[in-house]
């Protein structure tokens, strides 16, 4: 299927694909391939997939065939076994009549009789279904899959492997997964979509029968969804609402759309039509994989298990992630399970989740469509209103967020806030006595004395008001305030950085003026050249000293480098360039540390003539910490041993491991450096390893050592 | 002639004011003219009277009793130039300090002990505060030797302790890594010790060692787990000083990479002695484009270049050790040079780049360690 369409004719789309399924189906009989019909999300479809089978859910959501049913069935029975029931003796059902197999499981008591009437006319096979999802329940179920494998392998005269069973998971997990993804986009608020379209979706899925291309597509009409959000195509903001109980489809989507005509939108349904399957995967990554399809299968949280704390912690679940504002549940008409199950529904949804609930309890005729829609839409106004007077704080959030990165000015995202939240907002900055104020005209605001609400801007004398409106809380409109003082300053804040932070500054500095005249020159001269230094600055603070401003990086101190080399080309004084430093107020401090670096530079007589920063780390620091230490030298142990046994026999040991360090333990360099032969060094160093065990020594004390000597050094010179 | 009642007074209305010790000597000193000085139980000087300055005493500069002057109160010698008063303070039954008063006229000492009885009564609740904030309990003379020794007074010590020979080993801790309220353990790790207290931390000199013992003083705190910064073993007693800069320094290194419980001195004392360049980089705005470059890379990409690096440079730019040190395969190794050299563009194996490199790193790493322990 080429996604070349809107979404919403993709949605109608599948929401057809049922009606075309059957010709598929037809297609698929006459190669060969067997179908075997379903109807509980119990059976686990992965066995017929490694049949090679095509399992296929049967018609069971129409009122027609209800009537037909009730020749047979009870009355009082529930529509969804009627109607299952009546398609499959009227033969309406194109899946049923197709269907080589029908699979069963022992749920409720109407599946159970339905089952048994239906295997007079059609072969069924039933699978036990424990009561319970207890570890014997479990292992009983595995039992069960086990031998309706066997079942199908003689029924279909083949063979099925472990290959074919772990690819049928594999396929199945990656289409469950997709799905659930697809359901997810809902917990966006605004929704993009409505849920009806969603449930379309995952609904006419299941009657695509070339199941391994179903991910990509899935996958692709999510893309589109988040493209077109991205641009803005959303519903407006309504009452999320949660459906649960009985399956849902056909007919009984008036409850669905009884909802989204009335202003709420489902975000979610959690029946066994719509994500209560999806959730959990099976496991791939188990040595039994019979006993991960059981596991998976047995969790379903339906009514008819016992206890069902299943239903319970998935529906907590998705209250939590779809941020939901109330729950509906749809009874079937004689579903006991599900009608006993409610009172616990209720009391988890309102005690615990503190969110309003309703049950509608209904079947598959439109008689009471009318009433449905009445109650449902006094249920989602009174969401609404309750709703209407919480602002939401974090779309606020969202709305200033957004406008920070995308550099909007205060005034824009002022706009927006009162735009969304409809309280009147205003700022007062700085020394202006000016009131700025958004949704009120100035003079109103100042009428409405008593309503209004200030919030400082700290450090500043500034405020940001608002004037409350009837219907909101004060706390809502402190919280506002509070989010709008902080943004303002989030803004002052990365205007200033902004302001400092690329532009790096620099000091240049000569030992004779007039070698620094001449390198200003040139620079001069290069800035309107190389377009690296095009925003460069220069500034002559002392005859001999520059100060540059607007240094963009690396490569801009790399040019400057250049430049000065060829000035001083011919010359023989010396000039120092620092490195940049992005913050102007160490300014003085930056200069005096370039001038320690000149004079110890000037201390070794040094050839160069233009002087790096970078080249005189090392000695900074023993630079530094010698000031620090005063008269005192760092005592080692170490070193007293060495130059104990120097005094003795004259070896120069104290020389010696000192180069030898700075060498890096590097015998040749080190001899250079001495102006020794390498026989006269090796004797050397072994007797400084006798004395000082040097080779256990690790790096960090080694170069504790060395830095001793350095200070020493320094102090004697 | 002084009188005792007009002296109650005055100590009334000096304990109106803050702080109370000083108010009280210098209150005291204007009516009688005698020298009052509050020592609390360590030979700290609480307060004393501003004429107390005059005399030059060596005790007063350091506001701590040294030890030298110590045994001249142990005396209570009179000399020519003052009689002395001694009045111990007891408070949380036990001897909290002491309230000295020197004066000049021989002929008043009885009014003198009287006021000192009183002065010492009255001043039992500030000198309570001083107590609860000790740690350590041990004798005041111990207390003051300790001090001396650790502050450089340590003329006079040598001459009269023999015990002084052997090793000495000094260890440093902060009170606030501390978490038992006693100090009793010490015992536990060497027999013979000073200990000296200061408001936020806590000194030990462990002494009379030998070579076979000192292993044993490592093991044994870092079997207890104990956070400290310690000294290698030295001989000379006058090194004490030196080495109480030495690992105040190394104290104040820590939230680096794995912080270890003791710091010992021959892998910290480098660390320590580069806290002294913090200036540098909070001052003067010291920085490196290579190395921020590279900083840059691992915060984008997720990578450990720039530890790398460094421990490749600490490792004497020898691949086998460095890979050890990290515990990656040399391969790794290599290829992640290959990324360092390629990102800063700077020749790593040439050895003055590299010292220079490193001496930058290890700088730059201890002043960033305020931020990173923020985090």
């Amino acid at each position: 299927m080429k996604l070349v369409q809107d979404l919403p004719e993709i949605f109608e789309e599948f929401g057809e694909k049922k009606r075309e399924a059957f010709l598929e189906i037809k297609e698929y009989k006459d190669k060969g391939i067997p179908v075997i019909g379903m109807y509980c999300a119990y059976f686990p479809t992965e066995l017929a997939m490694a049949a090679g089978a095509i399992p296929v859910g049967l018609c069971s959501f129409s009122n027609e065939t209800i009537t037909a049913a009730e020749r047979d069935l009870p009355k009082s029975m529930c529509p969804l076994v009627k109607s299952s029931y009546g398609f499959a003796i009227s033969d309406r059902c194109p899946f049923f009549h197709f269907a080589d197999l029908v699979i069963g499981e022992t749920t409720c008591d109407g599946k159970k009789k339905m089952y048994e009437l239906m295997a007079e006319f059609k072969p069924v096979h039933v699978m036990e279904l424990p009561n319970s999802q207890s570890e014997r329940g479990l292992a009983f179920w595995k039992s069960e899959i086990i031998r309706t494998k066997e079942y199908l392998e003689e029924f279909f005269h083949m063979v099925i492997t472990e290959e074919m069973i772990r690819d049928a998971v594999h396929l199945n997990n990656q289409i469950r997964t997709s799905l659930k993804n697809l359901c997810e986009v809902m917990k966006l608020d605004p929704v993009p979509v409505r849920g009806e379209d969603i449930q379309k979706m995952v609904q006419g899925s299941k009657y695509r029968f070339d199941f391994a291309t179903t991910p990509g597509v899935v996958k692709e009409v999510i893309d589109k969804i988040m493209t077109e959000y991205r641009q803005g195509k959303h519903l407006e903001k309504r009452p999320r609402i949660l459906v649960t109980g009985c399956p849902i489809g056909g007919d009984s989507l008036k409850v669905i759309r009884a909802i989204e005509d009335n202003g709420g939108v489902v975000v979610a349904i959690e029946n066994c039509s719509g994500v209560r399957t999806l959730g959990s995967p099976v496991e791939e990554d188990c040595e039994d994989i019979y006993e991960a399809i059981a596991r998976k299968y047995l969790s379903t949280g339906c009514s008819i298990m016992t206890p069902n704390d299943n239903r319970i912690d998935l529906i907590g679940e998705i209250i939590e992630e779809y941020h939901v504002d109330g729950v509906v549940e749809m009874i079937l008409t004689g579903c006991h399970a599900t009608g006993a199950e409610s009172v616990y529904i209720r009391k988890f949804v309102t005690e615990e989740k503190h969110l309003p609930y309703i049950a509608i309890d209904t079947d598959y005729s439109t008689a009471d469509q009318g009433q449905i829609a009445t109650r449902l839409t006094a249920f989602l106004e009174m969401i609404q209103t309750e709703t209407e007077k919480r602002i939401d704080i974090n779309y606020c959030y969202k709305i200033v967020l957004t406008g920070l990165t995308e550099q909007k000015s205060g005034k824009e995202i002022l706009e927006e806030i009162w735009k969304y939240t409809h309280i009147p907002v205003g700022i007062k900055a700085g020394e202006q006595e000016v009131e700025d104020w958004i949704g009120i005209s100035r003079e109103e605001a100042e009428q409405e004395n008593n309503k209004r609400m200030e919030y400082k801007l700290s450090e500043k004398n500034g405020v940001v008001m608002a004037v409350v409106p009837d219907d909101v809380s004060k706390e809502n409109v402190e919280e506002l305030l509070e989010l709008l003082a902080k943004s303002y300053h989030m803004r002052d804040n990365s205007r200033e950085t902004e302001e400092r932070e690329i532009p790096d500054y620099m000091w240049i500095m000569a030992e004779e003026s007039k070698d620094l005249i001449h390198i200003g020159q040139e620079l001069a001269k290069q800035i309107g050249e190389k377009k690296i230094i095009a925003g460069l600055k220069l500034r002559q603070m002392q005859d001999n000293e520059l100060f540059l401003s607007g240094m963009e990086g690396k490569e801009a101190r790399n040019c400057v480098i250049d430049i000065c080399r060829k000035s001083m080309a011919d010359v023989d004084g010396k000039v120092i360039i620092g490195n940049g430093f992005p913050d102007c107020e160490k300014k003085e401090e930056n200069r005096q540390l370039q001038w320690q670096v000149m004079n110890i530079a000037s201390r070794q007589k040094q050839k160069e003539s233009v002087i790096l920063v970078e080249n005189y780390y090392h000695e900074l620091a023993i630079d530094c910490i010698s000031e620090h230490l005063g008269q005192e030298k760092v005592y080692m142990e170490e070193l007293e041993i060495l130059k104990e046994e120097d005094r003795k026999t004259g070896k120069e040991l104290y020389e010696t491991l000192y180069w030898y360090l700075r060498m890096k333990r590097n015998v040749a360099q080190t001899a250079a450096r001495l102006r020794i032969h390498r026989n006269t060094l090796l004797p050397r160093i072994a007797r400084i390893n006798e004395l000082l065990d040097l080779d256990e020594k690790d790096g960090m004390e080694c170069e504790g050592i060395l830095l001793a000597m350095e200070i020493e050094k320094l102090k004697n010179d | 002639m002084y009188e005792i009642e007009v002296c109650y007074k005055i100590i009334f209305e000096a304990m109106l004011e803050k702080p109370v010790l000083k108010s009280i000597a210098e209150k005291i000193n204007e009516y009688t003219g005698a020298k009052v000085i509050f020592v609390s139980g360590t030979g700290k000087i609480l307060a004393y009277s501003h004429t107390c300055e005059q005399d030059g005493s060596e005790s007063i500069r350091w506001k701590h009793v040294t030890f030298s002057d110590y045994k001249k109160f142990c005396q209570e010698a009179d000399t020519k130039e003052h009689q002395l008063i001694l009045q111990p303070v007891e408070t949380m039954g036990r001897l909290a300090g002491y309230v000295v008063i020197l004066y000049s006229e021989e002929e008043s000492r009885r009014f003198f002990e009287e006021l000192g009885s009183v002065i010492g009564q009255a001043v039992r609740h500030q000198f309570e505060d001083v107590v609860k904030e000790t740690m350590v309990l041990q004798p005041m003379r111990e207390a003051i030797l300790a001090w001396s020794l650790f502050h450089g007074k340590a003329d006079g010590i040598q001459q009269t302790e023999k015990i002084w020979t052997g090793q000495c080993i000094e260890v440093l801790m902060l009170k606030k890594d501390i978490q038992e309220k006693n100090v009793l353990w010490i015992k536990e790790i060497w027999d013979r010790y000073c200990i000296c207290e200061e408001t936020d931390r806590i000194q030990i000199l462990f002494y009379g060692l030998r070579a076979k013992n000192t292993e044993e003083i490592y093991q044994k705190i870092m079997e207890k787990k104990i956070g400290c910064s310690i000294s290698e073993p030295f001989g000379k007693l006058d090194r004490c000083v030196t080495k109480y800069e030495l690992l105040k320094r190394m104290s104040m290194v820590n939230g680096l990479e794995n912080d270890p419980v003791m710091k010992r001195e021959k892998e910290w004392s480098v660390q320590g002695l580069y806290t002294y360049t913090t200036p540098l980089f909070k001052e003067a705005g010291l920085s490196d484009y290579r190395l921020l470059r590279l900083l840059q890379e691992d915060r984008e990409n997720n990578t450990e270049l720039y530890y790398t690096l460094k421990v490749y440079l600490l490792n004497e730019n020898n691949v086998t050790m460095a890979a050890d040190s990290l515990h990656i395969h040399r391969n790794t190794l290599v290829y992640r040079l290959k990324q360092i050299r390629e990102c800063i563009e700077a020749d790593i194996n040439d050895n003055e780049t590299a010292r220079e490199l490193l001496a930058f790193m290890m700088m730059y790493d201890i002043s960033r360690q305020d931020e990173k322990r923020q985090k």
